[in-house]
């Protein structure tokens, strides 16, 4: 099977996100338009309405996928308690990730013009081989939360335990490509080249519904630990594309890149440490 | 049955939302009690007995006295020590098994208990009431050196005639006892008795017996029902008591014959202590007359509650099935032992005579106090009268009239049913329950009217006292507000003296009847109803009845009326200084034609909703600059790990839990810099006899509240407390309280096949099984001292684990939105 049909089998099961996102999210502002309905009382921890984090978020959905690998990001972010269940987070987060082939099918095809098809190639059978594909990059976010803290478990925002939704944005920037070309002829038979594609990078829009719990470690620290369901959704014209065909090796590695965090972000864990002041 | 109490010490249960107190209304049941009563001379001189009081006690304006001197040895220690302590005695005497367990548990369970009681602050020490027992109790033990130190006695701020015997060795007297007993050798009696309770250990063979008396009522109940559940003794034990008791005092001087009167005494505890003829009659003058129709209606409640009780003691079963001794049977046991006895020489006084007389003077001037903490207004109302005939006038019985006839009025234009407030026909008996039935007979206005007429009486007597002026003017306001009455037409009232000729008839009788009703009783100076009884005015001992029966003294007196106004329009027209009465009038009168037209902004209801959206938003956004601190009742703690009544309480939780939320409590004050004062009542090396006195004094006035459950209404503790509230720089007074239940899982042997078959989720099944639920209610409420209003209300439930921080979160809140609070 190849990696891009698991990627068609994502496109479907993004189509049910987008319902459970859209859903979730008319659920969650439709709460919050009550509570602005409510008095606003004493946001905040005993005065302290603000708080910043160091954080870390391990990304494991290709562990109960086919590649047992967790992905770290770390990142800080600073969360604002607006009203006395209501609060909002914006923060950036970094994460260096590779992407290592487990299979040996070719990951993805081109249709040359001329009718030729050409296999975009990862190799990465034994670790230590000098011969190992692999492709190195960066994937930084900047995200906003809204998260509803909740009231009925005594919860006063920022403190307690809470749900919402994350809305984050990722630039994909491709560090170190070393990923193969294996084109076929009928003279030379299969013959195997380095592919050089720009670095450009490659944007992605990733919605998440978060759930955890802030506990206070003092008065003014507090540890929060949370979990997250996401998917990720990009711009490609070739949003058509099928019998794993790109139109492009630059598309390709792109899809290299999006694909990881698609099925990674499936679901998510973290910590966070944080100040209140 | 009888009405519902209110004791915030020991109780909070479910604070319902959207109501204006977190009330838990207790019952206070007068099953058992002691009562007697004085036949012989009053004019005692108490003045002398006053000058071995370390405090020299006003009587003309009293004040409600607490304790004095050093606290208790017992309250300086932690209660969880004392406990620790005793189940350490328990293991080293050897006992073992069962045995030592359930020793172990009573001594945990008492050890708690008599501390919150000690420390609850309705608990005298060290002030004239508890000295004199004192002297009574340790005369008695004088022969006994061990039992002198291990036994103490207190004073119980009950109104129930009762005494109680704690396991450790307390000896509880009530003040609504003291006010019945006669003379010391009845003390004398009493304390022998509950002497031997403790010597013979009776508290805790109950205990093994039937452990369930322990804990059925050990939530939601006053200190009272379970110092009554917790010491309540069999039959052979009370006899037991009796007998070592006689025994004991065989010895001493004391005249044992007193013992019966004390007996027969129990069956009048629903009578006054001492009774007089009182009815609303009392309260007529010659051009206040009240119509037959007020005195049918309540010689008609009277018959009716009388015959109910005919038919009740007929179905009535046999008295061998109860667990408390016939008293008939004790008497007669007494009287067998006395017959056997040579009484010679016995005397009713041996301790002290005039301190006795000066002790139960004070324990009759808290007892009102009591009774209107309680807003029990009609037994205040009545004893009042009785008290004013026992020591003469004075500014103290005054205000007590006019607070309690205030507060009837208050109450029944609020709608509430007047037996509620001390005033029930079936629950009181003898004298009461003709003036009780009488009241209730009144309409809104026609209660109003007396109301206003008695206040205006006694502020007559005492025109500067701030008190009554209160009073004085929420009454006319009330009576203008609810009852619609103008006062111009007080003013209108014919006398029935100038009525012409053509009225001549019904004038003339009215005028005799009337004059009948002040001249009745001319030697007393107040104006009481036609009597037949040639006693008419004196004071009489309920136990009296036994021997002439009971007397009804409802009144026939027949008035025919046929005026334009109604009779109660008469009940200033006998007022001398017609034109001080029209000034006050024209100064207190409510203009109804501007409160009718007044010219406001008219908003649509969309407007109004959303003006009200505003206010909603804008109402924690700046703070209240008038907040300028508040008072608050240590938290009071509830601990246990149970849903229903069997629950068991953790009583080392619930004092490390409450020493802890008292200390969030201030942490949180000082990190948001606020003034907040807790009131400490928890036994403890930091507790005093100050810190106690300064609960019991504020928590007095939050019983009152309470149990007045209005909106907003003079209080009579009110005047108490202001000197603390300035002392403390607030008005604001609030009580707190957190209800935590930690409930182990119930064992679910399906999840745990389940978990098996799907076996990754073991683990999560384990830990699942393994956790508590917890479920945590938090209430805290504030009233304004000042205007006796709410001004902030809290209950929140939590289904979570309890922490600190959560705890600190609430606290915070709850101060945040009470600062912004306007």
């Amino acid at each position: 099977m190849s990696k891009f049909k698991k990627n068609i089998k994502l496109k479907g099961l993004n189509s049910n996100y987008i319902k459970i996102v859209v859903l979730s999210t008319i659920a969650l502002f439709s709460n919050f338009h009550s509570n602005q309905l409510q008095a606003q009382s004493n946001p905040g921890f005993m005065g302290k309405t603000k708080l910043i984090d160091f954080y870390v978020l391990s990304d494991w959905g290709r562990v109960v996928s086919y590649s047992p690998k967790i992905n770290l990001s770390y990142g800080l972010q600073v969360e604002i308690a607006r009203k006395r269940n209501f609060g909002v987070t914006a923060g950036v987060r970094t994460s260096q990730l590779k992407y290592r082939a487990t299979g040996y099918e070719p990951s993805f095809s081109i249709i040359t013009s001329n009718g030729d098809y050409q296999d975009i190639e990862v190799v990465d059978y034994d670790d230590n081989s000098p011969e190992n594909d692999y492709l190195k990059y960066s994937a930084n976010e900047l995200f906003v939360q809204f998260k509803q803290y909740r009231n009925s478990k005594g919860s006063l925002a920022p403190y307690g335990s809470y749900w919402g939704l994350e809305l984050s944005g990722v630039q994909f920037t491709p560090t170190e490509n070393r990923i193969r070309y294996q084109t076929y002829d009928w003279m030379t038979g299969y013959e195997i080249v380095k592919i050089s594609v720009s670095n450009n990078p490659v944007l992605a829009f990733v919605p998440s519904i978060i759930f955890g719990k802030r506990t206070m470690l003092t008065d003014d620290v507090s540890f929060n630990y949370f979990g997250s369901v996401g998917t990720v959704f990009f711009h490609n014209s070739n949003t058509e594309v099928y019998y794993a065909t790109v139109t492009s090796a630059k598309e390709a590695i792109d899809y290299m890149m999006l694909n990881e965090m698609a099925i990674s972000r499936l679901f998510s864990v973290g910590v966070s440490v944080g100040y209140l002041f | 049955m009888k009405k519902m109490r209110i004791y915030p010490h020991f109780c909070f249960n479910i604070m319902l939302l959207n109501q204006l107190t977190p009330i838990v209304y207790l019952r206070i049941f007068h099953k058992i009690a002691v009562s007697t009563a004085i036949v012989f001379g009053f004019n005692i001189q108490c003045a002398f007995a006053q000058s071995s009081i370390k405090n020299p006690i006003d009587f003309n304006d009293y004040k409600p006295i607490y304790s004095e001197g050093e606290l208790p040895a017992n309250l300086k220690t932690l209660s969880s020590k004392k406990a620790l302590e005793a189940m350490r005695r328990i293991q080293n005497s050897g006992k073992t098994g069962r045995e030592r367990k359930t020793e172990e548990s009573h001594a945990v369970e008492v050890s708690f208990f008599e501390d919150q009681i000690l420390a609850s602050g309705q608990v005298l020490f060290g002030n004239p009431m508890t000295d004199y027992v004192e002297k009574v109790g340790q005369n008695l033990l004088k022969e006994q050196k061990d039992l002198q130190n291990e036994i103490q006695f207190y004073v119980l701020r009950s109104h129930v005639p009762n005494a109680y015997t704690t396991s450790n060795g307390l000896i509880f007297v009530s003040v609504g006892l003291l006010v019945r007993l006669e003379n010391e050798s009845q003390l004398a009696v009493i304390l022998a008795h509950e002497i031997q309770h403790y010597v013979k250990k009776h508290s805790l063979l109950q205990y093994k017996e039937s452990k369930k008396a322990m804990t059925s009522s050990s939530r939601n109940s006053s200190f009272e029902d379970r110092l009554r559940s917790i010491y309540r003794f069999s039959k052979d034990q009370e006899f037991e008591a009796d007998d070592l008791g006689y025994e004991m005092l065989k010895n001493t001087k004391y005249d044992l014959n007193e013992g019966v009167y004390v007996f027969e005494m129990l069956k009048y505890t629903d009578y006054p202590f001492l009774e007089t003829p009182i009815s609303i009659d009392s309260f007529a003058s010659s051009n206040y007359v009240f119509p037959n129709s007020v005195r049918d209606l309540a010689a008609a409640s009277i018959t009716s509650v009388i015959q109910t009780e005919e038919k009740k003691k007929a179905t009535e079963s046999d008295e061998s099935e109860s667990t408390h001794p016939s008293l008939s049977q004790r008497i007669l046991v007494l009287r067998d032992r006395i017959a056997k006895m040579d009484m010679t020489g016995k005397q009713k006084f041996i301790v002290d005579e005039k301190g006795f007389h000066f002790m139960q003077k004070v324990a009759r001037h808290e007892l009102l106090l009591l009774y209107l903490r309680r807003a029990d207004y009609g037994q205040a109302l009545y004893l009042s009268k009785v008290m004013e005939l026992l020591y003469g006038k004075s500014l103290f019985l005054s205000k007590v009239r006019a607070m309690s006839i205030y507060a009837l009025a208050e109450h029944r234009f609020r709608g509430k049913d007047l037996k509620d407030f001390g005033c029930s026909v079936s629950d009181n008996k003898g004298e009461w329950r003709n003036l009780f039935a009488g009241i209730n007979s009144l309409t809104d206005k026609e209660l109003g009217t007396l109301a206003v007429k008695i206040i205006w009486e006694e502020w007559s007597k005492y025109p500067t006292d701030e008190f009554l002026i209160d009073a004085r003017d929420r009454c006319f306001t009330t009576l203008q507000m609810k009852g619609k009455v103008l006062l111009n037409d007080f003013l209108a009232f014919v006398p029935y003296s100038d009525r012409n000729k053509t009225n001549a008839t019904s004038a003339v009788e009215i005028n005799q009847n009337a004059s009948q009703v002040v001249q009745a009783n001319p030697k007393t100076g107040t104006t009481e109803a036609p009597k037949e009884d040639n006693n008419a005015g004196l004071l009489k001992n309920p136990r009296s009845r036994s021997q002439t029966g009971a007397t009804s003294s409802t009144s026939n007196t027949s008035v025919v009326s046929n005026l334009e106004l109604p009779y109660f329009y008469g009940a200033f027209a006998d007022v001398k200084n017609k034109s001080e009465l029209k000034q006050y009038f024209d100064k207190i009168k409510i203009d109804f034609d501007l409160l009718t037209n007044r010219s406001g902004e008219k908003l649509s209801p969309s407007a109004l909703r959303a003006k009200r959206e505003k206010l909603e938003k804008e109402k924690y956004i700046k703070p209240n600059p008038d907040f300028t601190g508040i008072v608050v009742f240590q938290p009071q703690v509830t601990y246990s790990n149970g849903l229903s009544s069997s629950q068991k309480k953790k009583y080392f939780a619930e004092e490390k839990f409450r020493k802890n939320i008292t200390q969030l409590w201030m942490a949180v004050a000082k990190t948001s810099n606020m003034n907040v004062k807790i009131l400490e009542n928890a036994a403890g090396s930091d507790l005093s006899t100050s810190s106690i006195n300064d609960y019991a004094q504020l928590s007095d006035w939050m019983m009152e509240r309470l149990n007045n459950d209005t909106i907003q209404m003079l209080l009579f503790y009110s005047q108490y407390i202001q000197e603390h509230m300035v002392d403390y720089q607030t008005t604001l007074l609030g009580w707190s309280g957190v209800d935590y239940k930690v409930i182990p899982r119930d064992f679910e042997i399906e999840y745990l096949i389940y978990s098996i078959f799907f076996y990754p989720m073991l683990p999560y099944y384990l830990y699942w099984q393994l956790q508590s639920d917890n479920y945590l209610k938090e209430h805290f409420v504030v009233y304004d001292t000042k205007s006796s209003k709410v001004v902030y209300q809290k209950t929140k439930y939590f289904e979570t684990k309890v922490t600190d921080a959560l705890l600190k979160a609430q606290i915070y809140e709850s101060l945040y939105e009470l600062k912004h609070t306007r």
